[in-house]
């Protein structure tokens, strides 16, 4: 009876998800066997070099570094743009004064950031890290100065009423205010800034997965390409599933 | 430990809203001045846009820009005295749920002193602690409102018309909800509102505001002993009584909106969904 029912329904979103992702990796599978290239390695091929790279080469160092350098990033151009985002938001004097440099922020391509980034303060993880925060900063600004904006003044004067201490009136009736603010810009921020990880270890790197990748272009390896490619998706993947998923179901379950 | 709220005197001077974008300074509220008793429950009445709302975010001390001297227990501002508001609109936590949108007004060191469900409990909302806001009708918002409001054990509590936009049915309940936690827990009470009849049932005393600038022009007792009944006609023959006596003061209370000024959710149909 529930199976019948089950049945009638249709798959579920979660055996969806699952479909589409394995139909993709059949319409790589077929193409490779089609066109029998050294340009595209099959499934196996590349899961076999994942393998490899896994248990004998560098592929759980670089990936930990590269993760680490990813988190560090990203919790650096959150505070700081979150930080600046809420003032402007909240101070229109510094809002006319820093929005010329905003906008400038905004449009300086990643690869001069970095490229001044590794001139002016060396080849070190510390000046890895700001090249990439500096990327993404202006981009969470943005957002949450929208968010600041947007703020409920009605029920901060609740607070203010039954004099709520500053730290619970920030936690309790400030914060959650802005967290699909901070949401938006913790997974575009997230999606950002590993690529531009990369871009930095590519250009400056001995180390991580974008130094890798400038190897495997140096040998033409696609296999290796494609394998740590794959090991990087599926990590994101993981944290998103694991992560990010449940931490947004937490801050929105009032809303159903 | 029953606090019976403390005398309340409010002298606004002026208080005006500066010109914006062109328009000219408007002058809200001028020589404002009364005096209310320890406990007593003074209703205050005045047409739409009268400035009912600037008045007690004065007394409350949430406008910073009037020139006015409020007394309140011996004390020169109200900032050092528990006091409650009741809004428009509940402003309830959305994120937060019923007990913890009461819990979280309380001192830390009281939050677990089981008050806040005690309260719940007397409204009759002891099965809803753990839903949020927004799955409740606006009727049982405003009682959780009203369960915060008397939470703090407020010396001095403010009301802002807060059954409006609710049915009639639902008004009144509250409104003896209201007076049965005032009852039990005594306090100075300023209780704005446009409604006459809703004014005579719950008041000690009215008083009526001038339109803008707002001043006391009237100040009448209300004749009625406690407990009142909604129904009693003696409140609708001394509303008709007020305004005979007074039509030429009084004439801005027959033609006032019943649009509320705050923005709202639709009730009926968080009522709808709820049961």
């Amino acid at each position: 009876m529930s199976r019948a029912a089950a049945i009638a329904r249709g798959p579920s979103p979660t055996q969806l998800r699952l479909i589409s992702f394995l139909s993709l990796l059949v319409i790589w599978e077929v193409a490779a066997l089609l066109l029998q290239s050294r340009e595209l390695p099959d499934l196996w091929q590349v899961a076999s070099t994942f393998w490899i790279e896994l248990t004998d080469g560098p592929l759980l160092t670089d990936l930990g570094l590269t993760l680490f350098r990813v988190l560090a990033a990203f919790l650096l151009a959150m505070v700081i743009g979150s930080a600046i985002g809420i003032a402007m938001g909240f101070n229109r004097r510094l809002d006319h004064l820093f929005d010329g440099w905003l906008i400038l922020f905004l449009n300086i391509p990643a690869l001069v950031t970095i490229i001044l980034c590794l001139l002016w303060f060396g080849i070190n993880e510390a000046s890895f890290i700001v090249a990439v925060a500096l990327n993404k900063i202006p981009n969470v600004v943005v957002t949450l100065r929208e968010g600041a904006r947007a703020i409920d003044r009605d029920l901060l004067q609740v607070a203010e009423i039954f004099r709520v201490s500053r730290r619970r009136t920030f936690f309790h009736f400030f914060l959650p205010q802005l967290y699909p603010y901070l949401m938006a810009a913790g997974r575009s921020g997230v999606a950002l800034i590993w690529k531009i990880v990369l871009v930095v270890e590519l250009i400056g790197g001995s180390s991580g997965i974008g130094f890798r990748m400038a190897n495997f272009f140096q040998y033409f390896d696609i296999a290796g390409l494609l394998a740590y490619t794959m090991a990087f998706v599926v990590v994101m993947l993981l944290v998103e599933i694991a992560f990010v998923e449940p931490l947004e179901r937490r801050m929105t379950r009032w809303r159903k | 430990m029953t606090a019976t709220g403390s005398e309340l005197s409010v002298r606004i001077d002026r208080k005006a809203y500066p010109s914006m974008a062109g328009e000219p300074e408007r002058l809200a509220i001028e020589g404002l001045d009364f005096t209310a008793a320890a406990g007593q429950f003074v209703c205050i009445v005045g047409p739409s846009g009268c400035g009912k709302t600037t008045m007690l975010n004065v007394v409350a001390g949430l406008d910073h820009a009037a020139e006015a001297t409020i007394r309140f227990g011996g004390k020169a501002d109200t900032k050092s005295s528990r006091i409650s508001y009741m809004f428009q609109t509940p402003r309830l936590l959305p994120w937060a749920t019923v007990r913890e949108n009461v819990r979280l007004v309380l001192p830390p060191q009281e939050a677990d002193s089981g008050r806040a469900e005690a309260l719940l409990e007397e409204m009759k909302l002891g099965d809803r602690l753990d839903e949020y806001p927004n799955r409740l009708s606006g009727g049982m918002q405003r009682r959780v409102a009203l369960a915060r409001a008397f939470v703090t054990e407020p010396e001095l509590l403010l009301l802002d018309e807060p059954f409006i936009s609710l049915d009639g049915p639902v008004a009144d309940h509250l409104r003896g909800i209201l007076l049965q936690l005032w009852r039990a827990r005594p306090t100075t009470v300023l209780f704005v509102t446009h409604d006459l009849r809703e004014a005579i049932y719950l008041g000690d005393r009215i008083l009526f505001l001038s339109g803008a600038p707002s001043s006391v022009i009237l100040d009448e007792p209300v004749p009625i002993e406690r407990p009142r009944d909604v129904e009693d006609p003696r409140i609708e023959d001394y509303r008709q009584q007020l305004l005979a006596g007074n039509r030429l003061l009084l004439q801005g209370l027959n033609t006032v909106s019943e649009t509320p000024t705050e923005k709202e959710p639709d009730d009926r149909q968080a009522a709808g969904g709820s049961r």
